[in-house]
């Protein structure tokens, strides 16, 4: 018998009385000993729970607290980081929906609609509707068929952020990105900046005018694809967050970028020498809205929800705090300092500036869209 | 098959992968399978093998793939000549009470997610970041020197999040292959790279195998570091699958199906890379 | 011996490299400012006090300890045994086709698992929530322990189990004293892999959750709109908090086997 030796420290025999020991025992034991004194109490179940997939502060904390308060009943919030995954999750569950409230960004709402995720909103239900800005109360573009998808609460427009200290002059157009002076230290979110590109090209970002004659919008989308892919050397790389861009910039790997993400109003409220601009040809913009979900558990705890939260005084500058973008309510400038408001809002010559997606038009923008960044990440 | 309790022991293990591991994979087979989905809701998606043809039909989803495949190749190999040594350190060289605490210390970054680490590479490498600052004010450098978004970024950055599946199994072979023989040969007069060359390496090739399978396909799977220090060139093949469940017109069997061409290939490298190791073991042990 | 000085400066000098990124989280989750980047600027510890007091944070980091635990001790004890299954078999085919089989959920593409995984469970029935994360982390881990327990039950030798034998083990002693010993050092390996790939993941946590977020979900979705201090203050936080974890399971495991070998014989 051949008996080999492989453990430096201790004998091994054949017939070891020493008996087996489970390495994660001890380990076990101890880590969850340590993490004990962190657990909360299990969340005692209220006898009403409303559920929200919602953005990073799309529920501002001391509305939440306050309507916990008043009607007993427990928000829970699932966090959502995009509308890819959240879609894709809420696809998933289609068939057993567990969420009422979800967050729908106005250029996806056709996506949530075919799939058949959200229901129209009864407006009636909500009594305090019309604390919401006209413009996007009444607006044709929030509408399908007639109906409403969803209650705007904050609203988003692509802008130019750059470094005042690498920039100079200050820039006034889309196009400021392909000048070889910041080559290889600009950036762009693609599915964006094409349809600004497009737009500063003169064509239609919002596919409206091609709806008869599709060919027109391939060319239309062709022609700002090719634009970006001969331009790719002033890429530094593509970002998809608002996350990465803010890195990007206060990194210094990046000095001029075109964003809808709250990135901008972050860093220039942090006293960085950044400015953002809404380029001369204009601009898009678009509004993220809390949709109910088909088939929701909690169908009127969500009405009481949305229409508490539009009854909320001071809700506006709230949401702009939390979420980070201006709010879509009739009091939205209320309460923001004079810094704040000049972060998050526009100058009223640029809002005239600002184009909105259409429901319509986005079936064929979407596929054309999809496309071209495939192109551009691969050109 | 022996016996009845030969059997039995099999029938857990076959239950669990049948049931657990191919079983959810089948939905998605059927979805990769289809025209489109998700539809509207009662819609009846036809079969189709279109989604499988887009991949055939398009060479920039095949160079994602085959640059993804190169990546993960040469990701494994440097993770493999890295970890090895330290690997060799802490199961020869390290006091046994001491062990576990050496591994634990290489193990502690990744409690961190994975994509907090990508931002941490950025403070460290990005223009204003730490490393270019330190230069600068050491006065070694004049202007900021751009080490990120390049494929040395990158490889960095996936060795960085996948180190940890090539250590532990080299350390779960080091631990324990039959030291004697190195001894022995070391009596010889052997010396300590041809006791490397000829008996420790031939003799760990096992761990090896398994650490370089586990390392290569997680490094298929990364998303983080191609995304957050990557150029603007072609994406891996994790985001292109990604993308495809993101896009804005349903292309779930497309996503699906890519997921299917990449578990196919990347099984295939894998096992010929398994396959190569062994292969250079048993030519490695015969001096 | 210089070999092994070296070897050691080679094992200290990769710990500093991969401590560096980290520390520069920790040091940048001091800046009294929200954002994340250098110059620092006052310096304080406010991130961390607010980081504390917020349940939300404590809540999904001991859900996401309690989740790497559990599927990590469902996926060693599955995967072994998977392994263990594999070594036995006779036929070179079948034995391919089960490890084939137990390493799908590791070839397969995130999302594509992550959703197949919901999909699953609503035909089987369970609730998305912390049993179906704990039961896709172990799936998603199993590989793992199969894989490294079949390799290193490949190196133990035919003798050790024939001597058992003659000594009158059945099959029952020879698992427990010999081959589950034996396979130590590769369950202690897929033990720390499964439970540190179970505490990271996000894919599947997202996907198979609820409405109680695991810590990657809460700190992913509030990345969103940027990097601030008090994430790096959060992740900081947890490599303290799990490095005293691990420093005193360590030392009470050298503890207790210095006992048992005063009892050696």
């Amino acid at each position: 018998m051949f008996l080999i030796n492989d453990h430096t420290d201790e004998t091994m025999t054949p017939c070891s009385l020493r008996a087996p020991r489970l390495p994660v025992t001890r380990r076990a034991i101890l880590s969850a000993a340590l993490a004990a004194p962190f657990l909360t109490l299990p969340r005692a179940e209220a006898a009403e729970t409303l559920n929200v997939t919602a953005y990073d502060g799309f529920v501002p904390p001391e509305f939440q607290k306050q309507f916990e308060a008043e009607t007993g009943v427990t928000v829970r919030i699932r966090p959502a980081a995009s509308q890819a995954p959240e879609l894709t999750l809420l696809t998933a569950e289609r068939d057993h929906p567990i969420t009422d409230i979800c967050t729908v960004v106005g250029t996806r709402l056709h996506q949530f609609v075919d799939n058949g995720i959200i229901e129209p909103i009864d407006v009636a239900r909500l009594k305090n509707w019309n604390r919401l800005n006209p413009v996007y109360a009444n607006a044709e573009w929030t509408r399908v068929n007639g109906a409403v998808m969803g209650v705007p609460l904050v609203t988003a427009a692509d802008v130019l952020v750059y470094d005042t200290r690498e920039v100079k002059p200050a820039p006034d157009s889309w196009f400021t990105i392909f000048d070889p002076k910041y080559k290889g230290r600009a950036t762009y979110d693609i599915e964006d900046f094409l349809l600004c590109v497009m737009l500063a090209q003169g064509a239609d970002p919002t596919f409206m005018s091609y709806l008869k004659e599709p060919a027109a919008a391939a060319t239309a989308v062709n022609a700002a694809r090719d634009l970006l892919i001969r331009n790719k050397s002033q890429v530094v790389r593509f970002f998809d967050e608002g996350s990465e861009l803010q890195q990007l910039l206060t990194g210094g790997d990046a000095v001029i970028a075109q964003t809808y993400a709250s990135t901008p109003a972050r860093l220039i409220l942090a006293g960085l020498p950044f400015r953002r601009v809404v380029p001369k040809e204009g601009t898009l913009a678009f509004v993220y809205t809390f949709a109910i979900v088909k088939g929701a558990p909690n169908r009127d705890g969500a009405y009481r929800f949305l229409d508490a939260m539009l009854g909320t005084p001071g809700i506006g500058a709230a949401l702009t705090r939390s979420a980070g973008y201006a709010a879509c309510f009739v009091d939205a400038g209320q309460g923001l300092s004079e810094s704040e408001a000049a972060a998050y809002g526009l100058p009223a010559d640029a809002v005239e500036r600002i184009r909105f997606p259409r429901f319509e038009g986005q079936a064929l923008s979407s596929s054309l869209i999809d496309k071209a960044v495939q192109d551009v990440k691969a050109g | 098959m022996k016996s009845w309790r030969h059997f039995f022991f099999l029938a857990m293990p076959i239950l669990w992968v049948a049931g657990l591991h191919v079983g959810p994979l089948v939905a998605m087979a059927r979805i990769s399978l289809t025209d489109v989905y998700p539809g509207p809701p009662g819609a009846n998606p036809a079969f189709s093998l279109d989604a499988y043809a887009a991949f055939l039909r398009q060479p920039g989803f095949q160079l994602s793939l085959l640059r993804t495949l190169v990546l993960a190749a040469v990701t494994t190999l440097a993770a493999l000549i890295l970890a090895y040594p330290l690997a060799y350190h802490v199961a020869l060289h390290v006091a046994p009470n001491r062990r576990l605490r050496r591994l634990g210390l290489l193990a502690a970054p990744f409690w961190t997610s994975e994509v907090l680490r990508m931002f941490a590479l950025q403070l460290l490498l990005s223009n204003r970041g730490a490393l270019n600052t330190t230069l600068q004010w050491l006065g070694l450098t004049s202007a900021p020197r751009l080490l990120l978004y390049g494929a040395g970024a990158v490889l960095a950055g996936i060795v960085y999040t996948v180190f940890l599946s090539m250590l532990l199994p080299l350390y779960a072979a080091l631990d324990s292959f039959p030291k004697e023989l190195a001894e022995a040969a070391a009596l010889d007069g052997a010396g300590p790279w041809r006791r490397l060359w000829h008996i420790t390496l031939p003799l760990t090739s096992r761990g090896v195998a398994s650490g370089v399978v586990l390392t290569f396909l997680a490094a298929l799977g990364v998303f983080a570091a191609p995304a957050l220090l990557g150029g603007p060139g072609v994406p891996v093949f994790a985001t292109t699958i990604a993308d495809l469940f993101a896009a804005a017109s349903g292309r779930w069997p497309q996503g699906a199906a890519f997921g299917f061409i990449a578990l196919a290939v990347g099984s295939t490298v894998a096992g010929l890379l398994a396959l190569a190791v062994s292969r250079i073991a048993r030519g490695m042990s015969s001096p | 011996m210089t070999r092994r000085r070296v070897l050691a400066l080679a094992y200290w000098s990769v710990l500093a490299a991969f401590a560096l990124p980290l520390a520069l989280l920790a040091v940048t989750s001091l800046a009294n400012g929200d954002l994340v980047g250098f110059p620092l600027g006052p310096l304080s510890l406010r991130w961390y006090r607010i980081a504390l007091a917020d349940p939300d944070y404590r809540h999904a980091f001991a859900l996401s300890v309690i989740l790497a635990l559990g599927s990590g001790a469902l996926a060693v004890f599955a995967g072994s045994w998977i392994g263990l299954a594999a070594a036995s078999l006779n036929h070179r085919w079948a034995e391919l086709a089960l490890m084939a089989g137990a390493l799908l959920p590791l070839v397969t593409p995130g999302i594509i698992h992550a959703v197949a995984l919901r999909i699953a469970i609503q035909i089987i029935g369970i609730e998305p929530g912390a049993g179906a994360i704990l039961l896709g982390h172990a799936i998603h881990a199993t590989p793992y322990a199969a894989i490294m327990v079949r390799a290193r039950r490949a190196s133990l030798p035919q003798e050790q189990i024939e001597a058992a034998r003659v000594f009158g083990a059945g099959p029952f002693a020879v698992m427990a004293y010999v081959v589950l010993p034996w396979l130590k050092p590769a369950l202690i390996g897929a033990a720390g892999l499964a439970a540190l790939t179970s505490f990271d993941d996000f894919i599947r946590s997202f996907f198979l959750g609820g409405y109680d977020p695991t810590l990657p979900v809460l700190i992913f979705g509030r990345l969103r709109s940027g990097l601030t201090a008090e994430i790096n203050a959060v992740s900081t936080l947890v490599l303290i908090v799990m490095g005293v974890a691990c420093a005193l399971a360590a030392r009470g495991s050298a503890r207790l086997r210095e006992a048992d070998q005063v009892g050696d014989w």
